[in-house]
């Protein structure tokens, strides 16, 4: 009932909105969403923020790109019914890895080390040129076309997106309730807890950053479908804090959170323009970021809820008050 | 032989600054457990306001002491306004100073422009110098950077271990509670502290901007140092930040000598080594 | 069959010369103990007597300094936690740190299901899994089955002691180690606590750190106590109020109790 509510208009968008709207603003939102779940849904059940999404995307990205069509030069050409499972597959390895090099590490420490390794990669991707042609990185890069239809055609890559963000969210709110997702939560709470039941606390942390790096990456390849291209810019420190303040905006408690922070986010950025000067828009964002950490730390999916609550009570109140004087 | 000798200097003259930079977020860190992510912004702000004081008035150390005292005052400010208020919210913190780390680089950004700055040095700070035994030539100004790096060292470790100021700090590092329950004024005593961490990053902002030249990325550039500095070191200690700077830097120079491509990942490879194998830093403290 | 005529000769637990060196101080030292399969056995001692130490290095949570654990005859002292817990060591803690983001049910599920397997599963069970049965008939067991969909930050300091003993008695507890469960109890939740310790099958031995008397005399055949991390006194409840050494370490001590 409640998530047909929802579909239902976000089905119908493409039939609404013109071209613009619906690449610039929602199938950006849909993507950068994915990719900030994937952060938002480690900080919620592991309780860590990782500064690593963006490397893991990447990694998917330039898996695409490396064995796809690109104008480069680099490469090998494979179907993409098999690079898009190796591009998960890398991700997800990549993400056990992060995992398991912080498996040790909690809050601030665990922060610093998956910026160590996000900044790392940045570095590495500008150096290295057999596989990630340097600092220019890959571009000319073109989606699949299947069935005569190229994925990249405005409305195929919103329901493409809109598919994927959807099946992340049941993919996520089934793990969170398996067992594995359940030791996953536990650790969170009290990791000395889990060794004194049996479990080897290693385990659910570089599982949770491994499922964390099959979302990044499903986000990571919508996104080099969405650029066409992919460089160590995309991997870099700025789209790392872009990330970072749409799960924050959205709200770290829960995994939809990311969704709203993103379309708050690409708004600002489309329409910054409007508001301010053009080239201040790192001020704008960084006031916002400061405002909800300052006034509303549980981000605006925690605001929408007390607000929805808040309805519900006073339509349940004045609905009872219509009751009493029909009685009377 | 040569180039080894020069690339060490190199090494120790970064690995002078990263520990100036470095210090005084791990002071920060070590009391308060605030990772103050705008120390970049601070740094780079001590850097601009050290060199309009340096273009001004022409004299070198006030430009040094002028950057100290905007970065202090800035610093206060952040800790007074804004992270004061969420002390022991060690995440919100975290998350309050990036966003004021972007807010300062954009307005910084806009009132000094993109461009890159040099301070001019002194006559005695500029030119070189033959090293004695060694027998290689070296710029004044690093050799005084070596030097005011050791001083400002020794001056925090005689600070924190021989004054009354330093033995309040080293009792609210092991129980900030029974500080508070002693009646200290634990929030003046923070910002106390925050304004000092944030002198030191201001003052390596000019000797940064007089070594080599500061401009927008230079408090990313920083910033990223002084974390794997004191991860490398270990979290809130001052001589974790001096061993942690001298692996650091001197990495760095080493790996970009000689082995050009990947210098830098090298640095962060050693950063990953160590936090995997000892989380807590070479000599930090464990959590537990 | 051969097992079951072991388990009757061997004891439940055979403690020989355990310590425990924190630095330079010995919290445990020493200590002898033969605790028989079945026995309701209690320690008591005042604070810092070195009780909760001596559980730690029992379970495996610290590592013993001196000494050997022998459970139903087999050498455990070098077996890691885990692999103690599989032999049927359980305990509760002194200091309950349970998963505040979880509910009843699922801490429950996730102590059985770190002993009978499949806590690595990636997709929900279903209600009628067996583990999640047995979770049921856990809460039932620790008096919590009202509270079993309830999220543990939700739950009265009561009931989270009742949840540590629910945790504790997943899969097949054989010796169970309970440090203080009744401190922090109110008055009222007292006799709902020692019915369930009283209520507990006969085959699993009960080792008991408590501080209330009542409920130490009243459920255990056996006391030993402990002062300053030796060994001070051994006997029945009744021998050990009128014992001279324990009146003047102990019950002197805390007059009124
Ligand atoms: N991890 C530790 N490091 C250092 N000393 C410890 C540690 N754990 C316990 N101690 C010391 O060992 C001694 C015994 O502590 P323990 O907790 O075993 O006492 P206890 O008998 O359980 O006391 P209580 O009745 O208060 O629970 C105490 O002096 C305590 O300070
Ligand atoms: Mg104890």
């Amino acid at each position: 009932m409640k998530a047909g509510f929802l579909a239902l208009p976000l089905i119908a968008l493409p039939f609404v909105l013109n071209d613009f709207w619906l690449t610039q603003i929602a199938t950006r939102a849909l993507i950068l969403g994915i990719t900030a779940l994937s952060l938002s849904f480690l900080a919620t059940y592991l309780g860590v923020v990782s500064f690593a999404q963006i490397t893991l995307a990447g990694i998917a990205g330039y898996t695409i790109a490396y064995f796809g069509p690109n104008t480069v030069g680099v490469g090998i050409k494979l179907p993409f019914w098999v690079s898009i499972p190796a591009a998960l597959l890398f991700s997800v390895t990549a993400g056990a890895l992060i995992g398991y090099i912080a498996r040790r590490s909690r809050g601030i420490y665990a922060i610093m080390i998956t910026l160590a390794i996000g900044v790392a990669f940045f570095y590495f991707t500008r150096q290295n040129y057999a596989v990630f042609n340097g600092w220019t990185g890959f571009s000319g890069i073109t989606a699949p076309v299947v069935a005569g239809t190229s994925l990249r055609d405005p409305s195929t890559l919103y329901f493409l997106s809109l598919a994927t963000a959807a099946i992340a969210v049941v993919l996520v709110s089934l793990f969170a309730r398996a067992p594995l997702g359940l030791a996953i939560q536990a650790v969170r709470d009290a990791p000395s807890r889990v060794m004194a039941l049996g479990i080897p606390v290693t385990t659910p942390v570089v599982a949770a950053f491994a499922f964390s790096g099959l979302i990044a990456g499903g986000g990571g390849i919508l996104n080099v479908w969405y650029q066409e291209r992919i460089s160590s810019f995309s991997v870099g420190l700025g789209p790392i804090i872009d990330v970072l303040i749409i799960a924050v905006i959205g709200g770290l408690r829960h995994p939809l959170g990311a969704f709203l922070g993103a379309i708050v986010f690409v708004l600002l950025d489309t329409f910054a323009v409007d508001l301010i000067d053009r080239d201040r828009f790192n001020t704008l964002i960084g006031m916002v970021l400061l405002i909800i950490v300052m006034v509303a730390p549980n981000g605006l999916q925690q605001l929408a809820a007390d607000a929805v609550a808040k309805l519900r009570a006073k339509e349940h109140q004045s609905g009872k008050s219509a009751r009493i004087k029909t009685n009377t | 032989m040569r180039l080894f000798l020069i690339v060490t200097l190199n090494g120790l003259t970064l690995a002078a600054l990263y520990f100036l930079a470095a210090s005084g977020f791990s002071l920060i860190f070590g009391l308060m457990r605030t990772v103050n992510m705008a120390h970049g912004a601070l740094l780079l702000l001590g850097g601009y306001v050290g060199y309009d004081v340096v273009e001004l008035t022409g004299s070198w150390m006030l430009g040094i002491a002028c950057g100290g005292l905007a970065a202090a005052l800035a610093g206060a400010a952040v800790q007074a306004g804004i992270l004061g208020w969420m002390q022991g919210d060690e995440l919100r913190q975290t998350l309050a100073s990036i966003a004021i780390s972007i807010v300062l680089a954009d307005l910084m950004l806009w009132y000094w422009g993109g461009i890159t700055y040099q301070v001019s040095l002194p006559d005695i700070l500029s030119g070189g110098q033959k090293l004695p035994l060694l027998g290689v030539g070296y710029a004044n100004i690093r050799l005084a950077l070596m030097a005011f790096a050791v001083v400002v060292g020794v001056m925090l470790w005689f600070l924190i271990q021989r004054t009354r100021f330093g033995a309040v700090i080293r009792a609210g590092v092991d129980d900030q509670d029974m500080l508070r329950a002693l009646g200290f004024p634990i929030g003046r005593i923070f910002i106390a502290v925050f304004a000092l961490g944030s002198a030191l990053a201001g003052m390596a902002g000019v000797i940064a901007a007089s070594a080599l030249s500061i401009s927008p990325g230079t408090d990313l550039q920083f910033l990223l140092s002084s974390l794997v500095v004191v991860i490398v070191g270990g979290m809130g200690s001052i001589g974790g930040a001096a061993l942690g700077a001298l692996l650091v830097g001197l990495a760095e120079q080493y790996g970009l000598a000689y082995a050009p491509t990947y210098g830098v990942v090298f640095t962060f490879g050693i950063m990953v080594l160590i936090l995997a194998v000892r989380p807590q830093g070479l000599m930090g403290r464990s959590e537990q | 069959m051969s097992l079951i005529t072991e388990n009757a000769v061997c004891p439940a637990l055979e403690v020989q010369g355990i310590g425990k060196r924190f630095g330079g101080f010995w919290a445990v030292k020493d200590i002898d103990l033969v605790i028989k399969q079945g026995e309701r056995r209690a320690i008591l001692g005042p604070n810092g007597a070195g009780k909760t130490s001596l559980f730690n290095v029992l379970t495996g949570d610290l590592s013993a300094s001196s000494g050997q654990v022998r459970m139903h005859g087999e050498d455990i002292s070098r077996y890691p936690m885990d692999k103690r817990i599989r032999r049927g060591l359980r305990r509760t803690y002194q200091h309950a740190h349970l998963f505040d983001g979880l509910s009843v049910r699922d801490t429950l599920f996730l102590a059985v299901a770190a002993l009978r397997g499949g806590w690595r599963q990636v997709w929900p069970v279903s209600q009628r899994d067996a583990r999640v049965q047995q979770a049921e008939a856990l809460a039932e067991l620790a008096g919590l089955s009202d509270a079993i969909h309830r999220g543990v930050a939700e739950l009265s300091h009561g009931q989270r002691r009742q949840l540590e003993i629910g945790i504790a008695l997943a899969g097949e507890p054989r010796v169970l180690l309970l440090d203080e469960p009744a401190a922090g109890l109110s008055p009222a939740e007292r006799p709902k606590l020692r019915e369930l310790l009283t209520s507990l099958p006969n085959h699993i031995t009960v080792v008991l750190i408590e501080h209330d008397m009542n409920i130490a005399l009243q459920t255990s055949d056996f006391v030993t106590v402990l002062y300053n991390g030796e060994w001070l006194a051994d006997g029945t409840p009744d021998e050990i109020v009128l014992d001279d050494n324990v009146r003047r370490v102990y019950l002197g001590g805390r007059d009124g109790d």
